[in-house]
């Protein structure tokens, strides 16, 4: 008999919760605010309007917006103990494009750097972790029960053994995952704590998001559930619609399968009170196989109902972020594509600690995901892992957006390791992390919301990349010809005749067209965009029993190789602004569950260490706290876009 | 007059200030440091003075608040420590007393971290601020509070540079203005007119200044910027080829109204003004205080 997820956790050594990189430094105080730590105060939050009247900018047609739904702040256990002061206001008050001090510190409590994005985000989750919320207000704030515990001291005097060993108490077994030590009986102490902070995240929402006909910015209530048995990550980020949420968040010492969690969701977060949720699983490339298992809680094959319930719940998976890539691997589809920010491990322990490659397997990514799918579909009747794609940056640093390779500034709290140089803020596999984008009519909770359900949403891995998807049998061939590519293609109108991204083909189609236009990000001033490369379509479908994956080339403009300036590091000005294509699946067949998306890749650009390692000879003698530079990471990227895929086989449930 | 006698003069008349300051001022000035409180505070070796001086203070105004009574852990841990040390038995505030005298708030770690905790709550508790003040507080940003300025406008594309006559700005300029085309197209008639297919909006209405860059890139923005209303621009070069830009309407930003911003100014207000009155009421602790720093 397969042991189950519960036992697997009893083996596992120690549960890392977003392994934010780079030293422990000072834990930060998170009873600074005027958050009453002490009175058991039920989450109650003014909750203004959720839709203004109007949006002053709305286009039926819809736009694309861009933003992170993966941020945390130091009310998250790991932040705060690697020295990130910055809350949820702060993320979105830097999402909105104001600057912000970062860690490291000075004696004075003066940030030592500062960070400001060029161009603001549309909409943000903050999502800090469930676990541990009311641990890190009980241990920072005198007069609390549990701040005196031993626990508590070495949290506030050794965060840096702090971090992995509360972690590893509370990871020992599921019965002792209560919440950490100073907390453990019954969470009676840190559940009072808890609630205040996550009073202060609501409030953080609400207040940040704008409600006026303004719609200059969307703030989504959201927290992450961190599941990692054995150090292999099933995290969900969880996403609110409304400011109407659960009295807490459902943590994984509440309940250690993904099912747990949809129970919580759906019996405490209930339609009739205006509240709604979707949960977002990321990093699959360090779930060592477990993300898309086929069993249910019980270690049981899953079945319809599960399928349903999970194509319901999650319409989303976030493909890339700061840990890595998890939409495939070469081998799987003989796609080189597949080895960009792919990591050679797949647990968040081995990632963290940089050990001997782990053997990294299919199940890991989502690719293989949508193809099993297709092949759930024909034995259940629905397709659990019918995803669409978006991505974000899963900053610790409460720095949304910031994705830009040149100003990275690492990752965790701490800033780089002693002994490291300045330059090199983060360890050199890991990355800045991507942004989410939605087509939806305006900028609102609601409409972005309804885009992230029907998955008109597409990832891209930092730059803004715009690219519209129509799918169908009747796609006009001349589409790129068009100067009305959503008009003609059938997007539009009443009764629409192609899909977008996301949807699902009618059953009765016959062939399968997709109409693809991306156009480059432009840039700034400062830093200008990277042109085009090409236009990919990957296709999934079943052929017989077995999963079949081939990857087209559908438009590609002017290769320029590796053709970056080292001095500059300013992208090449060749390729095509734009790419367009309508392309015919040349073996479509009626009879064949199917899933097609889309990469648009740029010409290379440099990554973010090549600014500080590209005077680094790493075949001659190396300068001390460089070493990083030469551990094998490419100092050139191409970075790209991925749209979620369109569907054809089963109808997903309605969409409300 | 020559530098040596400006010289003399200078302290010649330094000489009479500084005499007259003391025949005046001493008797209040020690008066003042008489009723200074005494606080003695110790930096040891690789400590930041500031820092160990903001703790001292905290600390001391906790213990002047009476939280060594109050707050059970501190009157628990320093009772233990005072009768640890041995001497007479005493009452408990006379104990406490004592181990205030020998220093031991400052040297228990937990007591310490209390007590500044204490001193923090009393000199910067949360506080609302009043309808006035969070006005206040919002006009002094008002950058941040600002509604952006819009823009509508049609676009076309171009892969190569335009003719020069494919679209004349007089001409469409003049056709708008006589109304002709309805959309000032008389000038540019048929598919030249219409532009090169791009996947970038022929039409935005009401989008902020940010969007166009983001769509469209620097270039772009800064045409739209100062383009009159209702004349189609000359080509504009951008990386995407070359834009024709006729801006129909602007909506300039303002000021937004207060119910729209106040929860979002709240939230900042409750931000900015902790660790700014926290300082604040540092430095007027501070000026209460004879501070003797020993190393």
């Amino acid at each position: 008999m397969r042991c189950s997820r519960t036992r697997r956790v009893a083996s596992g050594a120690v549960v890392l919760l977003g392994l934010a990189c780079g030293e422990a430094a000072e834990p930060v105080s998170v009873a600074a605010e005027d958050t009453a730590v002490t009175a058991d105060v039920a989450t109650v939050v003014d909750v203004g309007p959720e839709t203004p009247k109007g949006c002053i900018r709305r286009d039926p047609q819809r736009l694309p917006f861009f933003g992170d739904l993966h941020v945390h702040t130091a009310l998250s256990l790991d932040a705060n103990l690697q020295g990130t002061r910055l809350r949820p206001s702060d993320a979105y008050r830097f999402a909105r494009g104001e600057a912000v001090g970062l860690a490291p510190y000075d004696a004075e409590g003066r940030a030592r750097r500062t960070l400001q994005l060029e161009r603001p985000l549309d909409f943000v989750a903050v999502s800090d972790h469930a676990e541990f919320l009311g641990l890190v207000t009980t241990c920072l704030t005198p007069g609390l029960d549990g701040y005196d515990s031993a626990e508590c001291d070495m949290y506030r005097s050794q965060p840096d053994v702090a971090y992995f060993v509360l972690n590893g108490l509370t990871s020992a077994s599921q019965d002792s995952a209560g919440h950490g030590a100073p907390c453990v009986s019954g969470n009676e102490h840190c559940g009072a704590a808890a609630r205040s902070t996550w009073q202060e995240v609501v409030a953080a929402a609400e207040a940040a998001n704008d409600a006026s006909e303004e719609c200059a910015f969307t703030a989504f209530v959201a927290y992450e559930w961190s599941a990692s048995p054995g150090t292999r990550n099933l995290h969900r980020n969880v996403i609110f619609r409304t400011g109407e949420v659960p009295e807490l968040p459902f943590s994984y010492f509440d309940g250690t399968e993904e099912e747990a969690l949809w129970d919580a969701l759906e019996s405490g977060c209930r339609a009739e009170s205006g509240c709604e949720a979707l949960t977002i699983p990321h990093n699959s490339n360090l779930s060592a196989g477990l993300m898309f298992e086929p069993v249910d809680r019980e270690s049981r094959p899953i079945d319809a109902a599960y399928a349903e319930r999970r194509a319901r719940m999650e319409p989303l998976v976030e493909v890339f972020q700061h840990k890595g890539s998890s939409e495939c691997l070469p081998e799987l589809a003989a796609d080189e594509e597949c080895a960009f920010e792919r990591l050679p491990w797949n647990t968040l322990a081995s990632a963290a600690l940089a050990g001997p490659p782990d053997k990294v397997v299919a199940s890991d990514t989502v690719l293989d995901a949508l193809g099993q799918g297709l092949a759930l579909q024909r034995s259940l009747g629905m397709d659990p892992f019918q995803y669409g794609l978006v991505a974000s940056t899963d900053t610790h640093l409460a720095t949304p957006g910031a994705v830009d390779e040149q100003s990275y500034p690492g990752h965790g709290g701490a800033g780089n390791s002693p002994g490291v140089a300045a330059e090199l803020v983060d360890k050199v596999w890991f990355n800045p992390g991507g942004l989410a984008v939605l087509w939806a009519e305006e900028n609102t909770r609601d409409a972005l919301f309804a885009a992230m359900k029907r998955r008109e949403a597409y990832a891209t891995s930092g730059p803004r990349i715009v690219l519209r998807v129509a799918a169908g049998p009747d796609v006009p061939t001349g589409l790129c010809e068009s100067t009305d590519f959503f008009g003609e293609s059938g997007l539009g109108g009443d009764a629409p005749t192609a899909v977008p991204m996301g949807g699902v083909l009618p059953p009765e189609s016959k062939r399968l067209r997709l109409a693809i236009r991306a156009a480059m990000d432009p840039g700034t001033a400062a830093r200008p965009g990277a042109r085009l490369e090409r236009l990919q379509v990957v296709k999934g479908w079943l052929d017989g029993a077995a999963v079949k994956y081939q990857v087209f080339d559908v438009a590609v403009g002017e290769l320029v190789g590796n053709a970056v300036d080292p001095t500059t590091c300013r992208p090449a000005e060749v390729g095509p602004p734009e790419l367009c294509a309508v392309w015919e699946d040349p073996a479509f067949s009626a009879d064949a569950p199917a899933f097609w998306y889309v990469r648009v890749i740029e010409n290379p650009t440099c990554r973010w260490q090549a600014w500080g390692c590209r005077d680094v000879d790493c075949a001659g003698e190396v300068p001390k706290g460089f070493e990083g530079c030469c551990k094998g990471a490419p100092l050139t990227q191409r970075e790209r876009a991925w749209s979620s895929p369109v569907f054809f086989g089963i109808s997903p449930p309605a969409v409300q | 007059m020559t530098g040596m006698k400006r010289l003399a003069i200078f302290f010649a008349c330094g000489a009479v200030l500084h005499l007259a300051t003391r025949a005046m001022a001493p008797e209040g000035a020690e008066a003042a440091a008489r009723q200074l409180r005494l606080l003695p505070v110790r930096v040891l070796p690789g400590q930041d003075p500031a820092a160990v001086v903001e703790e001292a203070l905290l600390v001391d105004l906790a213990l002047e608040r009476g939280a060594a009574l109050t707050d059970p852990v501190v009157r628990d841990r320093l009772l233990s420590a005072v009768h640890r040390l041995g001497g007479e038995p005493t009452g408990d505030t006379s104990a406490l007393e004592r181990a205030v005298k020998l220093g031991l708030p400052l040297a228990d770690p937990v007591v310490r971290q209390r007590l500044r905790f204490h001193g923090e709550q009393a000199l910067a508790p949360p506080q609302e601020p009043s309808s006035a003040q969070l006005q206040t507080f919002i006009a002094a940003r008002s950058e941040r509070y600002r509604a952006p300025e819009r823009v509508t406008l049609e676009h076309r594309f171009y892969r190569d540079p335009p003719a020069g006559d494919d679209c004349p700005p007089h001409t469409t300029a003049r056709a708008v203005v006589a109304g002709a085309g309805g959309r000032g197209d008389a000038g540019c008639p048929g598919g030249a007119r219409r532009g090169d297919p791009t996947s970038l909006p022929l039409r935005l209405e009401n989008a902020t200044l940010a969007e166009l860059e983001a769509r469209f890139g620097p270039e772009v923005l800064r045409a739209v910027r100062v383009a009159p209303l209702a004349v189609w621009s000359a080509p504009v070069r951008s990386p995407f080829g070359f834009h024709r830009v006729r801006v129909e309407g602007r909506r300039a930003g303002g000021q937004l109204p207060f119910h729209a911003i106040e929860k979002r100014a709240l939230a900042d207000w409750r931000a900015e003004t902790h660790s700014q009155r926290l300082d604040d009421a540092l430095a007027e602790l501070q000026l209460r205080r004879r501070i003797v720093v020993t190393e």
